[in-house]
């Protein structure tokens, strides 16, 4: 039963808004809907490791933002420079998501006080950076990744989700890596005894989390095209929920990669639906935190009747 | 052993007092303006929720849990009281009534589910989300009016550094303080957040004390929310939200730790009054509150990394 909540959550949810939208079924809407969830999707993906590693990133939305305001001032209207900026942006990303790791595993600090001082400090120097009112907008490479389809039909993004997943999917299921996250994410002594390297397993996986925050702050510019503070805010929530819906354990060790995409996807047809019901933001945000409290509840007491 | 005498964690928690004597001295010194009895009133008025939702996150933090939403049910504190229509059928205290009741509600919640199993971060984190969504449907905007009544007796000024609000949250001290050190309830909080199992198999009712913790930071919760009314004389749903990760720090810098068990209001105290102090002195040394973002951020890293340097239970972080 555990293992088909998930999908089986999507599908109600595809089903309702089926029934109050039947025009929201049609194939090319749907692709819309699956190109907007692009950005959340790469989040959680990297959220996805750190929760099956046993942590938590509470920087993500920080990141986020500071990708979004980084790639259009260095941009600020010339494609040419698109390269460049991404290879930095994701060099910042990088950087920022080893330190978490390396803090949290060498450091000892627990996992969400490092990430939430990290995200504060993120956030500040975003504002340093744009002292308030950032600038620029993002052109070429960027716009076309988000906006433009594939032989007119499938979104790119959507392509190069699918390319992030399947990496992602690979390293997780396919590699010593992957082994060693879900040995370390199960029971970190155990895995210490059996001569796994715990420390740098979790670094390794915060510092993909940091990457993919970075990434999925590029796409979303694209999205957006211009600089705007605080754009990554929610995605703190919205990620770890995603990760929640899919059914993985706080615990760690324990979750699949393709479960937090279905979550992430819950989601945003979610917002969809409450949106097409012409729910206002506070309404959004009351089912939101409803619906975390419950799925987690929900997932809480299978595991005890799995016991 | 964790299951000492109060006095236990004063002692553990003096050599704060020297830092912030420390500061105290520094600020003092590098700026005139620092000591002067109107600009200790401004301090102390503006201490005073943070030490109220400090105080409250204790108990949280105490039993190995964290507290997100307190800043969410401050916010929408300062939202009902907002609502205007609501005194004209309960009086000028009619609303308190009602936002202690929700507090309440919300504490019990999160207590319940947390006790439950669900992890408190994202507890507290759907619940903060929950509560916003709630001030944002009763105010989507900044505005409106309190009561007078109520608000003029939040903000008012007794002389010297003395305030309302200053004397109300040393009083939410005092009282939380002695609940903690003074009576067994304190004792079962702290045999409670050091080995939940052991203290089920000795008899305590643990899953009453994780919902009374979470209550009582709720309505910390909501005593803060009045004393920003008193501050900003209407209802703001989003004033609250950096209280949140203000009072976690507090704690944190306070030397209480998030193993459970360890620590205690009295380094809470500390850890507010550290916090308000550099914050204000920061401010009058003109330093942008851009970057306060990032020494906030980073005194929270420093300091849950120099109590975990001191603690001598380092063998077991292995995790």
């Amino acid at each position: 039963m555990k293992e088909w909540t998930p999908y089986i959550l999507l599908g109600l949810l595809i089903a309702v808004l089926g029934i109050f939208s039947p025009s929201s079924m049609h194939i090319s809407h749907l692709l819309t809907v699956l190109a907007q969830a692009a950005p959340l999707i790469i989040v959680a993906i990297g959220q996805s490791f750190v929760i099956f590693v046993g942590g938590i990133d509470l920087s993500v939305g920080s990141v986020i933002s500071l990708a979004n305001v980084l790639a259009c001032s260095l941009i600020s209207g010339d494609a040419s420079r698109t390269g460049t900026t991404i290879l930095i942006c994701l060099a910042v990303g990088l950087a920022i998501g080893t330190i978490n790791g390396f803090a949290i595993s060498y450091g000892f600090i627990p996992d969400f006080v490092m990430t939430l001082g990290m995200g504060a400090v993120i956030q500040g120097v975003t504002y340093i950076f744009t002292k308030g009112s950032p600038v620029g907008n993002v052109e070429g490479f960027l716009l076309t990744l988000a906006n433009d389809r594939f032989l007119g039909i499938i979104p790119w993004s959507v392509i190069f989700v699918a390319l992030v997943f399947a990496l992602a999917f690979f390293m997780l299921n396919g590699t010593r890596y992957g082994r060693k996250l879900y040995a370390t994410g199960g029971n970190a002594t155990a895995a210490v005894l059996s001569g796994i390297n715990v420390r740098l397993v979790k670094t390794i996986a915060y510092a993909i989390s940091g990457v993919l925050s970075v990434t999925g702050g590029l796409l979303l510019s694209g999205f957006v095209r211009v600089a705007s503070v605080g754009i990554g805010a929610d995605y703190v929530l919205y990620s770890i929920a995603a990760v929640i819906l899919g059914g993985a354990s706080f615990a760690g060790g324990i979750g699949k990669l393709q479960n937090s995409i279905v979550g992430a996807l819950t989601l945003v047809f979610l917002t969809n639906l409450l949106t097409i019901l012409r729910v206002g933001q506070p309404g959004k945000f009351i089912v939101q935190g409803s619906v975390i409290i419950a799925i987690a509840y929900l997932y809480v007491t299978m595991k005890g009747e799995n016991q | 052993m964790k299951f000492n005498s109060s006095y236990i964690f004063v002692k553990r928690s003096i050599p704060l007092y020297f830092i912030l004597l420390g500061i105290f001295v520094v600020a003092s010194a590098s700026t005139d303006h620092f000591f002067t009895s109107e600009n200790i009133l401004n301090v102390l008025v503006q201490l005073s929720p943070l030490l109220v939702v400090a105080c409250g996150q204790t108990f949280v933090v105490l039993l190995q849990g964290i507290d997100i939403s307190v800043g969410a049910v401050a916010s929408l504190t300062t939202t009902v009281l907002a609502l205007g229509s609501f005194e004209h059928f309960f009086g000028a205290w009619g609303p308190m009534f009602l936002i202690v009741v929700l507090g309440v509600a919300i504490g019990f919640l999160n207590g319940l589910m947390i006790y439950k199993g669900v992890t408190p971060i994202i507890m507290t984190l759907g619940s903060s989300v929950l509560v916003k969504g709630i001030a944002l449907g009763l105010r989507p905007v900044p505005g409106g009016n309190v009561s007078f009544t109520i608000a003029e007796f939040f903000c008012k000024e007794l002389g010297w550094i003395f305030s309302v609000p200053f004397l109300i949250s040393i009083t939410w001290f005092s009282i939380l303080a002695f609940l903690l050190h003074f009576t067994r309830f304190g004792k079962y909080v702290y045999a409670t957040g050091a080995d939940r199992d052991v203290s089920n198999k000795a008899g305590i009712n643990t899953m009453k004390i994780t919902i009374l913790a979470y209550i009582l930071s709720s309505v910390s919760g909501v005593l803060a929310g009045l004393l920003l009314v008193g501050q900003i004389w209407s209802g703001d749903a989003l004033i609250g939200e950096k209280l949140s990760l203000d009072s976690v720090t507090a704690v944190l810098v306070g030397g209480t730790t998030f193993e459970g068990g360890v620590g205690g209001l009295f380094g809470t105290l500390a850890g507010a009054f550290i916090l308000s102090i550099m914050s204000n002195v920061l401010n009058m040394m003109n330093i942008f509150s851009y970057y306060q973002y990032v020494i906030k951020g980073l005194i929270l890293i420093f300091s849950i990394f120099l109590s975990l340097r001191l603690s001598s239970r380092k063998e077991k972080s292995i995790r």
